[in-house]
């Protein structure tokens, strides 16, 4: 029991460690599955990692409130869930996933095309290996904000 | 007329009033809802009668419910807010935080449905999903928020996720997540159109919505029955609970097809088509043909195709699409590509068929009747389904002769094909499937065949709308004309198939291979079907079929039907 005990505690306290300091993560992956008799069943039931229940405030608690996430929270919380999309979104120096990035970190909408165009001449500072984790993809990005003259302290949840 | 205004406020806030049954989320004379607290009478899922009397007596008191324990206020709001005017109950906002920073914090001006189409290489997926999406007050979509109806299943595949699913075996919740994660899952991850269309929701409406969302998403579950019982149908509930006078699932009770429902909206006028997102797939389709295999925008797509559905994502493959990228951040986007969706679902022709026709089998000539009740052929207009499939399920055909009355000659539980084109970049394979039996069966000298069959192969689009594919198809077949009483054959298959709006043709040869015990047996078919429109729902339907066995052309035959289609 106690062994239990001690593995939960170890993998919770890991799971937390991943995190930005209030514990925030998705942590499940998407369950896929696709055969043809799982599929016709699929198309209607989704099995999603967004199935969080209702008024339950899953283990994220410092993530999320009812399954709404908390606006503050809301760049660690898209970063992580889109990390892919931003990537090439950055690249290519448009895209939605990028202007939305732009406004969860809450800046002003006038300023999405220079944050695009900022984004995009600082990838390889952004994303530098094929590694780059969400969260420190995140901090080089408040960092470009901070460095740019355009975007200092235009974006309200962009403050490192 | 003096009769007729006494009568509504009889209606009107009691018992028998269709609305309080809604809002118990009655389906005739019982409740739904699968979690007994929800109903706050032992008996509340079948008396509403009792179940108001209850509820207004428990409201009366300080009660806190549900699994969050709250006042009654904000645990039932819509259930509240009903019955306060019948009898003013108390309010106590003061334990109500949570609800009201819900609300607050979702601020929502419009409330749109999404629909997401079919994902490629798999018919079954043609009808389609159904869910909510909330706008709150900022610029981008993307950051709103999803409402979806969904069974929670372990990870459980194949059959008996199947049987489970068709039989109620799992509980559906409603869950709420933020859009995005919605549009990776099914533009990203399973090559899925998603189709966005908005209500014409009033605030008081939307307010509405919103208290039955949390009602019933803290407090109930359903069983899920993914033929009838569906996403699409609790979708449907929850815009009837927002409209008072709205009926929408009442035309719902066993079968509930996703793009139906679309259509039964469309018709209550509550909706206008927005906005369309293409698929990933769709997406790398326009973008090879605009900008070629060898564009590094392309490379990106592919890669990124990779990544969302190959289950190994090696370390080499991840290396390559991060120089990709770097290369792609040194250059200034010269045209951006956003496929066209030509239609939409509530443009797909209905799922049900009933055909009369009339033809030769066996030589000898008969009328046909044929019904069936979900069913999307190769050569039925394509407009808005998966190209090049067929799905149908449990059809019936009945003849006529001039000395047999009305008989059997087919009966279909599934026959299902997919010749999804070979690419480059998504490499999947043709396949087909059936499970059926027939009487006066061409192969057998007339006798019936039950045949279960499967067969896999590759197709190539030889132009937009025109496809050939080769197929092995390996299959049982059984009859009491073999010695043994079944027979196993391995088919070669040679289709070509032309599929556009107004006809469709297809050309097939198959070249039979069956063994018995005993003996074997060659021979050859060459089918070809042909539709013409007449309408949007109506269409004429031909076919012919040549029959040649190679060791003896005594059985050498010729079959063939004409007849009207209705699909509803």
């Amino acid at each position: 029991m106690k062994k239990i005990l001690a593995i939960v505690v170890l993998v919770t306290s890991f799971s937390a460690m991943a995190d930005s300091s209030t514990g925030c993560g998705l942590g499940s992956l998407i369950w896929k599955e696709n055969t043809i008799i799982s599929a016709l069943f699929r198309s209607t039931t989704n099995h999603s990692f967004s199935s969080q229940l209702f008024g339950i405030t899953s283990g994220t608690s410092g993530c999320s409130q009812h399954s709404l996430v908390k606006r503050d929270m809301a760049p660690v919380y898209y970063a992580e869930a889109n990390k892919e999309e931003l990537k090439i979104d950055m690249a290519r120096g448009e895209g939605e996933y990028l202007t939305t990035f732009a406004e969860a970190l809450g800046c002003p909408s006038n300023l999405k095309k220079q944050f695009s165009n900022e984004t995009q001449k600082n990838f390889s500072k952004i994303f530098p290996t094929s590694n780059t984790t969400p969260l420190e993809m995140l901090n080089s990005v408040k960092a470009v904000i901070k460095e740019n003259s355009s975007l200092q302290g235009q974006c309200t949840y962009a403050s490192i | 007329m003096a009769l007729f205004l006494f009568s509504c406020p009889l209606f009107a806030n009691s018992s028998l009033d269709p609305y309080w049954k809604k809002i118990l989320w009655y389906e005739g004379d019982k409740g739904l809802v699968s979690e007994k607290s929800f109903y706050l009478s032992p008996s509340g899922n079948i008396d509403p009668k009792k179940e108001l009397d209850e509820s207004l007596r428990r409201f009366k008191t300080n009660e806190k419910f549900g699994s969050l324990k709250l006042p009654a206020n904000c645990a039932y709001p819509l259930r509240w807010k009903y019955l306060n005017k019948i009898e003013p109950l108390p309010k106590n906002d003061s334990e109500c935080e949570e609800f009201y920073a819900w609300k607050n914090q979702l601020a929502v001006k419009k409330v749109s449905i999404v629909f997401a189409g079919y994902y490629s290489n798999n018919p079954a997926s043609i009808f389609g999903h159904t869910f909510l999406k909330l706008h709150g007050p900022q610029d981008e979509r993307l950051l709103d928020y999803g409402v979806n109806f969904a069974a929670i299943t372990e990870k459980e595949t194949g059959l008996f996720f199947g049987l489970k699913g068709l039989f109620g075996y799992y509980k559906g919740f409603f869950n709420i997540a933020p859009y995005f994660l919605k549009v990776n899952e099914y533009s990203n991850g399973e090559g899925r159109d998603l189709f966005e269309y908005e209500l014409n929701l009033t605030p008081d409406e939307i307010d509405r919505l919103l208290d039955a969302i949390w009602e019933i998403g803290n407090n109930g579950s359903f069983d899920y029955y993914f033929l009838g019982k569906n996403c699409s149908y609790y979708l449907l509930r929850l815009l009837d609970l927002a409209r008072i006078d709205s009926h929408l699932a009442d035309d719902y009770h066993y079968i509930t097809i996703p793009s139906e429902t679309m259509k039964t909206i469309e018709e209550s006028k509550m909706i206008a088509l927005v906005k369309s997102r293409a698929s990933l797939d769709r997406e790398i389709n326009e973008t090879n043909k605009k900008l070629g295999p060898d564009n590094n925008w392309t490379k990106v797509k592919v890669a990124q195709f990779k990544k969302q559905t190959l289950k190994n994502w090696n370390e080499e493959e991840k290396e390559e699409l991060h120089h990709l990228l770097i290369e792609q951040s040194k250059m200034k986007v010269t045209e951006v590509i956003v496929p066209q969706l030509k239609h939409h679902p509530a443009q797909t022709h209905g799922p049900m068929r009933l055909e009369l026709g009339a033809g030769e089998i066996n030589k000898k000539f008969g009328t046909q009747f044929k019904f069936k009740p979900a069913s999307h052929d190769l050569i039925d207009p394509p407009q808005g389904h998966l190209p090049y499939s067929k799905m149908e399920l449990l059809s019936v055909t009945l003849r006529s002769t001039k000395s047999n009355e009305l008989n059997l000659q087919n009966f279909t539980l599934i026959d299902t094909s997919s010749f999804t084109p070979w690419k480059y970049w998504s490499r999947r394979l043709s396949w087909r499937g059936e499970l059926s039996h027939q009487q006066n069966e061409i192969s057998v000298n007339g006798r019936r065949l039950d045949k279960i069959l499967s067969g896999a192969g590759i197709s190539f689009e030889l132009s937009e709308g025109l496809v050939t594919s080769f197929l092995l198809t390996g299959h049982f077949d059984f009859s009491n004309h073999f010695a043994q009483g079944y027979a196993f054959n391995l088919d070669p298959e040679w289709i070509i198939l032309g599929t556009y709006e107004k006809f469709s043709f297809l050309q097939k040869f198959r070249f039979a291979q069956r063994w018995e015990k005993t003996k074997d047996q060659q021979f050859f078919e060459s089918t070809e079907e042909f539709r013409y429109s007449l309408g949007d729902n109506d269409w004429i339907r031909a076919e012919l079929l040549f029959y040649h066995q190679w060791d003896n052309k005594k059985f050498d035959q010729a079959q063939w039907n004409v007849g009207w289609v209705r699909a509803f």
